[in-house]
């Protein structure tokens, strides 16, 4: 079928348009909206009508500044563990068959099918005080009563490793499967230890994959909520955590908006900025 | 000096997944010697480049540098150049850092590393320019360059090289090659190249070793493998050949002879051959500097000639020929 050469394209554009505008964007305008409205008086979630900046004082008020900043802290911590653990992981693969390279990333795949709730549940009896964690501490004798291994900053990280990883793993394989080991042979030839073949040869050419993977985990640390809110404790409040806490528990609506457009802004900006500083960094060892 | 041997293989087997790829072969190379290894497309002979370099471990026999038994040694502890069939330069770094990396990785100061790189790439032919650049922005003979020159820097006791020109037009090659061999004889450095190309085998080698299914066929000069091959593979394989029952030529045995279409005398200058008969031509076929004329002798037998001679031969004449007999060779494969 020829298309009509009268149309123009920004008709042609439309469809994809019309669903980024009210698919995607909308609910964004509509966050944006909700930050400026003022909050409720007595009733309601919000004060219709009305026009505020504000609600952006949370950013310098009360427990505002070191939420961002855990979140933030805690999204580097997220991502940089889970980047580390799918490279190790995957370096540790890689020497073997396809179908155990298969059978592993399989397994490794298959937890993202489960409820992440369902994960959270299971990860707080494995680390909870009769959890088998705590069992074998105790058995082998090495504490005598149970280790608090949830409820604390590491029980809301590996909470959050648990789900970021199987996705880390598969970037970071695939980025690695792209690695021609024809190089490393080449290395090892011109008298390259293992260690130097990993630091000069295999890290470099992952190194695309693995910025990627850290940019994407990263992003998905910064809305990290049901490790923080389940295995973690009031301390480990994110950003996430607060949105909800705005949204169902207080009900203010602008608020929880204004953290929503928070979270949206940092997402955009801290990965590009990190990013950017690591190049440099890179740049400045390689000369 | 140059006589010592840099290079023993003995006995020598490697098999891939119980298929023999290389079976039972031995040779050495002398110090400074450049040993073109020859042969079809799956015939052992990368293998033996692998096992050499210490990318392979032969399953049976011992590999001797400089007389030390380095059968079981490491490739990294071996310090052997080898070069690639693809190159296989390190796309992240730049022509400068690839080339340095041997010097790297040994820890040299910077400057003395930059020095080296400069030097090397002089002698290989790459300009300042091209060494600041990547791989990718290379082209095919650059990349070939700069891979000699990555394996040459940290001044390897032995080259290897494996099909280095086989992605390259045939101009390219043909220069390549030529620098190649020079460069060999600048540094005085051992080399062992292999390849399919009878042609690039026979320019400029020190020895030719010719391989077939995992055998080592023949190892000799240049020269001697055309005109004395030892079986009438070899003899094929090198330029025309004419193969003969040896009884044509009066000699008593079930044997086969060689005789090289440039070494048959025509017309006059056949009068003085210890061996003549006559033949009518069957085809001229004009091959620039020379003629390749096929005969038909009066008992059928179908002759090649090479011939320079600027008498205006034509299809269905008759001439004179003659050979004499020390040119012609009994293989000895045939014995």
């Amino acid at each position: 079928m020829m298309l009509n050469k009268n149309i123009k394209p920004y008709v042609l554009t439309l469809p994809a348009l019309t669903i980024i505008i009210f698919g995607l964007a909308s609910p964004i305008f509509y966050m944006i909206r909700l930050s400026t409205l003022k909050p409720p008086n007595e009733i309601g979630f919000y004060t219709p009508g009305t026009f505020t900046l504000e609600n952006f004082q949370i950013l310098f008020n009360g427990i505002g500044p070191v939420t961002l900043i855990k979140t933030i802290i805690f999204a580097i911590e997220v991502s940089s563990l889970s980047v580390i653990f799918g490279f190790i992981f995957c370096l540790l693969i890689r020497k073997l068959s396809m179908l155990w390279q298969v059978i592993f990333l399989t397994a490794l795949l298959i937890t993202k099918l489960v409820s992440p709730l369902t994960i959270i549940f299971g990860l707080q009896k494995i680390l909870g005080d009769y959890g088998p964690i705590n069992e074998l501490l105790i058995y082998f004798k090495i504490c005598n009563g149970p280790v608090e291994l949830m409820r604390n900053h590491t029980g809301a990280l590996l909470a959050e490793i648990y789900f970021t990883a199987p996705i880390t793993t598969l970037i970071v394989y695939l980025q690695l499967t792209e690695i021609n080991t024809n190089h490393e042979i080449v290395a090892k030839g011109l008298g390259a230890s293992n260690f130097q073949i990993f630091r000069r040869i295999i890290l470099p050419l992952s190194y695309p994959g693995i910025i990627t993977t850290w940019r994407i985990v990263f992003i998905w640390g910064l809305g990290s909520f049901l490790g923080p809110l389940f295995l973690g404790n009031p301390s480990e409040s994110t950003i996430s955590c607060e949105i909800f806490h705005q949204f169902f528990e207080v009900g203010n609506w602008p608020v929880g908006a204004t953290w929503g457009i928070i979270l949206t802004t940092i997402s955009l900006i801290i990965p590009e900025i990190l990013t950017t500083l690591i190049n440099y960094i890179r740049m400045y060892v390689s000369k | 000096m140059t006589n010592k041997t840099k290079i023993k293989l003995e006995n020598i087997s490697y098999s891939y997944a119980g298929n023999k790829a290389v079976e039972n072969l031995s040779f050495s190379l002398p110090t400074g010697k450049y040993l073109t290894i020859l042969g079809p497309s799956g015939c052992g002979k990368t293998t033996i480049l692998k096992m050499i370099g210490g990318y392979l471990y032969p399953t049976k026999g011992k590999i001797y540098i400089d007389d030390k038994n380095v059968t079981e040694m490491d490739s990294c502890s071996r310090k052997i150049g080898m070069v690639f069939q693809n190159y296989l330069l390190f796309p992240h770094l730049s022509a400068r850092k690839n080339i340095s990396f041997p010097l790297e990785i040994r820890h040299q100061p910077k400057n003395d590393r930059e020095k080296k790189v400069d030097e090397i790439s002089e002698l290989v032919g790459l300009t300042k320019k091209e060494i600041e650049r990547k791989p990718s922005e290379l082209s095919g003979g650059q990349q070939q360059r700069v891979a000699l020159a990555r394996a040459l820097i940290f001044e390897p006791q032995l080259l290897l090289l494996d099909e280095p020109l086989a992605n390259l037009d045939k101009e390219l090659k043909t220069q390549l090659l030529n620098e190649i061999r020079n460069l060999q004889k600048t540094i005085k450095v051992t080399t062992i190249m292999v390849t399919h190309d009878h042609e690039e085998a026979l320019s400029g080698s020190d020895l030719i070793g010719i391989m077939n299914q995992g055998k080592l066929l023949q190892i000799d000069e240049p020269k001697i493998i055309y005109e004395k091959p030892s079986c009438s593979l070899i003899a094929n394989h090198f330029g025309q050949a004419n193969i003969l029952p040896a009884k044509y030529f009066g000699l008593k045995n079930d044997a086969t002879v060689l005789i090289r279409p440039e070494k048959i005398k025509i017309n006059l200058n056949a009068i003085n051959c210890t061996w003549k008969n006559q033949g009518k031509i069957s085809s001229i076929l004009f091959m620039g500097s020379h003629l390749l004329i096929n005969l038909m002798l009066y008992d059928g037998t179908e002759l090649k000639l090479l011939t320079s001679d600027s008498y205006p031969f034509a299809v269905d004449s008759i001439i004179t020929i003659g050979i004499d007999i020390e040119n012609v060779w009994l293989i000895p494969e045939t014995i």
